[in-house]
């Protein structure tokens, strides 16, 4: 499907606030549900189109589990590794589904983290 | 104690994967369908985890079935769904451009499961697409060391994905 330079113009946005306001941000991607990117910031671009692809199987699975345990539909998620966290979000603009994910060191205060991935996304889904 | 078996299918993105588990699902299949954005591919939806169903045979084995993401982009998700996995089968859309080169990809991508399990190849859309016939696929499986089943089947039909199933089976008991 054709996407509309309109949203491409608001996921780049979205990515430049994400990486101006978050302490300890590595990467930002956004990509579509199935996986592909849309933009990205991020020094290594092979991580990108790697990063796109799981966070698209890991939003699918995430809506697997909230749906088979009457939760509802899956908003994000987070995963906490060692030497940081990955947050991957859903935004429903009405023409398409997009999935933000920040990547950050572990310095990163997740909280923070949530909360300006959130309003990228409310931003991303009203563009 | 029921006797249960991890079998894995895989193949190209509209192969019929999705379609295969849920023809002969005696649950709802579990599915991980999006919408799909390729343009290159006329599909509306596609797999991006996993699908899931389960099957009873008639000797009371359980068939646990798993279906991949087609895209190459989704290959961590094949090296974990192949974990554990009793057998594979691979499903080729012979409508696509060059379905030998489709078949290497997952022969290559599945390599580990194949060496250490049975696989069984179904060609889909024989009918209207007939060429490559099934000895180019014989043959093509051969050339790279590769001994397993290679047959057309129609995945919309439960009888016949039952058939690949036991044939798969069959294949562990030899």
């Amino acid at each position: 499907m054709q996407i509309t330079p309109r949203i491409k113009l608001a996921a780049e946005a979205a990515i430049d606030t994400l990486m101006r306001e978050i302490k300890g941000v590595k990467a930002v991607v956004i990509s579509t549900e199935d996986g592909l990117e849309l933009a990205a910031r991020v020094e290594n671009t092979a991580q990108v189109a790697r990063l796109s692809a799981i966070a698209s199987s890991l939003a699918a699975l995430g809506a697997v589990a909230g749906e088979e345990s009457n939760l509802g539909a899956c908003d994000n998620v987070t995963i906490e590794a060692t030497h940081g966290h990955i947050l991957m979000l859903q935004a429903r603009h009405p023409e398409i589904t997009l999935i933000v994910s920040v990547v950050t060191g572990k310095d990163a205060i997740i909280g923070q983290v949530l909360y300006f991935a959130k309003q990228a996304t409310l931003s991303l889904q009203q563009a | 104690m029921t006797v249960e078996h991890k079998i894995l299918f895989t193949g190209t993105m509209g192969a019929g994967k999705t379609t295969a588990i849920g023809a002969v699902s005696e649950i709802p299949p579990v599915s991980t369908d999006v919408r799909n954005s390729d343009t290159s591919v006329a599909k509306a939806t596609t797999t991006v985890g996993l699908d899931y169903g389960e099957l009873t045979l008639d000797n009371g084995e359980k068939l646990r079935l798993y279906g991949t993401p087609g895209q190459m982009r989704f290959d961590f998700m094949w090296r974990i769904l192949a974990r554990g996995a009793l057998g594979l089968v691979i499903l080729v859309d012979n409508s696509r451009p060059d379905p030998l080169a489709d078949l290497d990809i997952y022969l290559d991508g599945f390599a580990e499961l194949i060496a250490r399990t049975a696989c069984v190849v179904a060609v889909g859309r024989m009918e209207a697409h007939p060429q490559p016939d099934i000895d180019a696929y014989a043959q093509r499986m051969e050339s790279r060391g590769v001994l397993c089943p290679v047959l057309p089947a129609n995945v919309t039909d439960a009888r016949q994905v039952v058939e690949l199933l036991e044939l798969l089976l069959l294949q562990l008991e030899t």
